[in-house]
């Protein structure tokens, strides 16, 4: 619970950021793993990777 | 201790030199099996969260994996020390930032509606009549998606089935009539439906398509909901997302059960 919990603290951060005036720098991240990794391959760049599911107790719109 | 490590800025900068790859976790069996790969954790099953960084093969640890980058990492501090020397010891590193050849889209535009409302971020959503037009659109829309001011800034999404843009309203207007176009997005408060900021021709893209999404982005107004009265109302309305794959969290899955009553 603690990890799923510091995660999404982790990912509300995130979110909260988005009211700024100015965009705030964020991670571009790929939704997609094959695309991810082609291109990961394509440019010998290692890779960040995370999942979550993007629902708590059902509810979509919050990770 | 601030534990957001992925908005940590000094996490942004050094993710720049990496792919970041962020996965629904129960949206697709295959992505499923490779996440279970990078991390087994003691149940033995896929947990909602995952975390790692990989060799550019994309079959070697890097760091030690885990939930989440706490496994890993002291703080952010120490997560970006350690990506920047991960970064320096893989030549493509250094190279390729900003020059990425794929559009970062979901598998789905429903997921990425939801996912967008997730980060309080709008969807840009491509779409055409068919794969071939639409892979042209995404591929001119690169530079301007991988560009240092908008990349991370949209979720993406991207289809040759109009059906799939059925939750956004609007969609039944002027863009039901366009055979292609760009689309952004602001999720609904439970990234079920969305309405439309601004339509953009699929091409050409031009300097003039980054100043029309830069304006998007600053109309872009919605605010993170409230976690706890988010989950409260939305269980209320009886909301309830189902996943392409069943959840396999067993602690997530009981507590899902408590506040719903059904356990």
């Amino acid at each position: 619970m603690f990890y799923r919990y510091s995660l999404t603290i982790a990912l509300l951060g995130i979110a909260s950021l988005a009211t700024a005036a100015e965009p705030t720098a964020r991670i571009a991240w790929y939704g997609q793993l094959a695309v991810g990794l082609a291109e990961a391959q394509r440019t010998g760049r290692p890779i960040l990777l995370v999942s979550g599911a993007p629902q708590c107790h059902g509810v979509p719109g919050v990770w | 201790m601030d534990r957001s490590f992925l908005s940590d800025q000094r996490v942004v900068a050094a993710s720049r030199n990496f792919v970041c790859i962020r996965l629904a976790t129960y949206e697709d069996q295959q992505e499923a099996e490779f996440m279970s790969r990078v991390f087994t954790p003691r149940s033995g099953v896929l947990e909602n969260t995952t975390f790692g960084i990989l060799a550019p093969d994309g079959k070697r640890n890097l760091v030690t994996p885990g939930r989440g980058p706490m496994h890993a990492f002291r703080d952010a501090t120490d997560m970006a020390n350690k990506m920047r020397v991960i970064a320096l010891q893989h030549p493509g590193a250094m190279q390729s930032a900003w020059a990425d050849q794929r559009l970062p889209v979901m598998n789905s535009v429903d997921v990425a509606l939801n996912v967008a409302a997730c980060d309080n971020l709008p969807l840009l959503v491509t779409f055409a009549e068919n794969e071939q037009r639409l892979a042209e659109i995404n591929n001119a829309l690169l530079k301007t998606a991988w560009s240092e001011s908008l990349a991370g800034q949209f979720v993406y999404g991207s289809t040759s089935n109009k059906q799939e843009l059925k939750p956004i309203l609007g969609v039944k207007g002027n863009s039901a009539k366009l055979a292609e176009g760009i689309l952004v997005v602001e999720p609904g408060p439970y990234g079920l439906s969305g309405k439309i900021l601004c339509e953009l021709p699929g091409t050409p893209i031009s300097d003039q398509t980054a100043v029309e999404l830069s304006k998007a982005l600053a109309s872009f107004s919605r605010r993170p909901p409230e976690y706890a009265s988010h989950i409260q109302l939305g269980i209320q309305l009886g909301i309830d997302w189902e996943s392409a794959i069943p959840e396999t969290d067993q602690q997530s899955i009981r507590a899902k059960e408590r506040a719903r009553g059904t356990r």
